[in-house]
């Protein structure tokens, strides 16, 4: 805290000259319009912090310190518009004075020019909440709540809760985003293993019951239950005529792998699936044809990737030097006339994501088989399966990716696969697999303990991928709850006092009539609420019921 | 115990301080309070580069 000692205003706003001696005591300034009241106040803040609020902001779009800082008979003289403020520093019990130009507002001299005086000069410029206009306490007084929250918050220097509640807020969603793909992943895993045992539904008992059918034959102890280490194979390499060193194709397990794959080739021609992804590449392609909103993505997607890239020093494109503040807000303030645009591209992911997954499903199916193809006495080629797969892969990552929207267009128009070649190919795997002997019981039942714990192994690892991703999804939550918690509660906390402080003094400013005034602040996500009550009938926001007079009142 | 170089000034340090005082009380969360006040109250950065590491440990992010 500070108490004003002198003042010396000098060619200043509405000032010529003035030497006012204040004594650290408390002051007000009184007089008729246009004596420069207001100029007195502008001239403190100058002082404080090199700048004028009256001056800048929002609606003040050509006026400037330097060249309206100087009174107007030496408005091209800035160099000798000063001020001087001579003050106590309550805290440390000491006196100080700053002088400014308007010429350099930036380059005050501090006498004395000590560290502890320094500091002291700059949280009183954190603070500059101690000059407020009476335009901007009726801005605060009538402002829609969304808009006095906005307006509170940048008065109070908030925006940085703000700014650090949106990365967290990213964050979170951004991993939550990839849970979803490697959720996929898990799927996938999930039903290779499901057909590779041979069981309908998800379920410990029918694993063991399935998995122990096999270890009996091939006089193996039953598995009691599985647990994460547990191999299905276990003891099979000391187990009679069960070596595993011939490579060769599990016949039983290559007919499931290959019912599997038809399956999933009928479900491509089905009704429901041909219909969605019409619908979907139509509503993709007049986003794109619409250039106002593609022009919007393209820039939205660059704001996004500049707030990424920022490194809290330099622009990310152009290499200016931007203060972290100064760059978020002015590329928020951007994002934020591009919402409905990303509304609408969300949406459109949101559809895209099942036929993304579809592909992936398919993609692994024609993997699975394309290992068999060398496997045959005489080697089938099975680079049709590969370059497939591979097709399928890459368009799924572009439905994933989304932008740039062409190729994701490029990517629905295109066939989802070759389904004639697929399906020739599959019919000579299947002749020469259905060609292979009929293996002996004992053969059977190994390729299916060895091929089940392969698949086992892909799903843990899917499975421990997705729980690592849960648990930095959990942590990032968490964090973002708690910071959520105590934002709000502070915030509470200082509306709550602005409020009994501001009900106390509008009382003994109006105790003549007026003495049992009541205000209530009421914050709430992204908005804050105001309303009076002057005579009992109710808290109603100031422009409601109230006369100007009243508002003026209150402001 | 924020040191007296790094107190916090603005109001908006004061809300963040006590946010990362509760969240240090939080089991499982010591680590993670004390990179976000490095990074937020010391190094001044919201950056997603920063609050990522904080919030993962550089190795992780």
């Amino acid at each position: 805290m500070i108490r004003i000692q002198k003042i010396h205003i000098h060619e200043f706003r509405g000032i010529r000259d003035l030497n006012v001696d204040l004594g650290g005591e408390n002051f007000a300034v009184c007089g008729p319009n246009g004596t420069g009241k207001s100029g007195v106040v502008d001239a403190i803040e100058f002082a404080l912090t090199g700048n004028i609020s009256r001056l800048s902001g929002r609606g003040t779009g050509e006026l400037t310190v330097k060249d309206h800082g100087p009174h107007v008979a030496s408005r091209s003289k800035p160099e000798q518009a000063f001020v001087a403020l001579t003050f106590k520093i309550v805290l440390l019990n000491r006196e100080a004075t700053i002088t400014r130009t308007v010429e350099e507002p930036n380059k005050p001299t501090i006498t004395p020019d000590d560290a502890d005086v320094k500091a002291a000069m700059e949280h009183i410029a954190q603070h500059p909440e101690f000059v407020l206009s009476r335009r901007e306490l009726i801005q605060y007084v009538l402002a829609e709540p969304s808009k006095r929250s906005e307006e509170v918050q940048a008065l109070l220097r908030l925006e940085k809760i703000e700014a650090l509640r949106g990365t967290l807020q990213k964050i979170c969603n951004a991993e939550n985003k990839g849970i979803k793909q490697l959720e996929n992943s898990q799927e996938v895993a999930k039903k290779s293993l499901i057909t590779a045992l041979e069981i309908t539904k998800w379920s410990t008992a029918d694993i063991l019951t399935e998995v122990n059918k096999r270890r009996v034959i091939l006089g193996l102890p039953e598995l009691k239950e599985i647990e994460k280490d547990t191999s299905f194979k276990d003891g099979l390499a000391m187990a009679a005529g069960s070596t595993e060193t011939a490579l060769h194709i599990p016949k039983a397990q290559a007919v499931k792998d290959i019912e599997a794959l038809q399956k999933l080739l009928d479900e491509l021609k089905e009704k429901t699936f041909i219909e969605s992804r019409t619908v979907i590449l139509k509503d993709l392609t007049d986003f794109n044809a619409d250039i106002d909103s593609l022009g919007k993505l393209t820039h939205e997607n660059l704001l996004q990737s500049a707030l990424k890239l920022y490194d809290d020093e330099h622009c990310p494109v152009c290499d200016t030097e931007w203060k972290p503040k100064e760059f978020k807000a002015l590329v928020n303030q951007k994002l934020q006339k591009l919402v409905a645009v990303k509304e609408k591209k969300e949406k459109l992911e949101k559809r895209i994501l099942p036929i993304a997954s579809s592909l992936e499903i398919l993609a692994a199916s024609l993997g699975t088989i394309a290992k068999y193809g060398p496997l045959f006495m005489t080697p089938i080629d099975v680079q049709t399966f590969k370059d497939e797969a591979k097709k399928m892969t890459d368009s799924a990552k572009q439905l994933r990716t989304f932008l740039p929207l062409t190729d994701t267009i490029e990517a629905f128009e295109n066939d989802v696969c070759d389904i004639a070649a697929i399906k020739t190919k599959l019919d000579e795997i299947n002749k020469a697999v259905t060609e292979i002997p009929e293996p002996s019981l004992q053969i059977v039942a190994r390729d299916y303990l060895i091929e089940g714990q392969v698949r086992l192994e892909n799903f843990r690892t899917q499975s421990s991928q997705l729980k690592t991703c849960q648990a930095v999804v959990e942590h990032s939550t968490k964090v973002l709850g708690k910071y959520g918690e105590v934002v709000t509660a502070e915030l509470n906390d200082i509306y709550k006092n602005v409020e009994t402080t501001f009900r106390n003094f509008y009382r003994i400013i109006n105790k003549d009539d007026e003495s049992k005034f009541e205000a209530k602040l009421t914050p709430s996500m992204g908005k804050l609420g105001f309303g009076v009550d002057f005579y009992g009938y109710g808290f109603f926001p100031p422009g409601a019921y109230h006369s100007e007079g009243h508002q003026d009142g209150v402001s | 115990m924020t040191d007296k170089k790094h107190e916090p000034q603005t109001v908006s340090d004061k809300i963040i301080d006590k946010f990362l005082y509760a969240l240090g009380a939080e089991k499982g969360f010591e680590d993670t309070a004390a990179r976000l006040r490095k990074k937020v109250l010391e190094d001044k950065s919201t950056s997603e580069k920063a609050i990522r590491d904080a919030l993962f440990g550089e190795n992780n992010s």
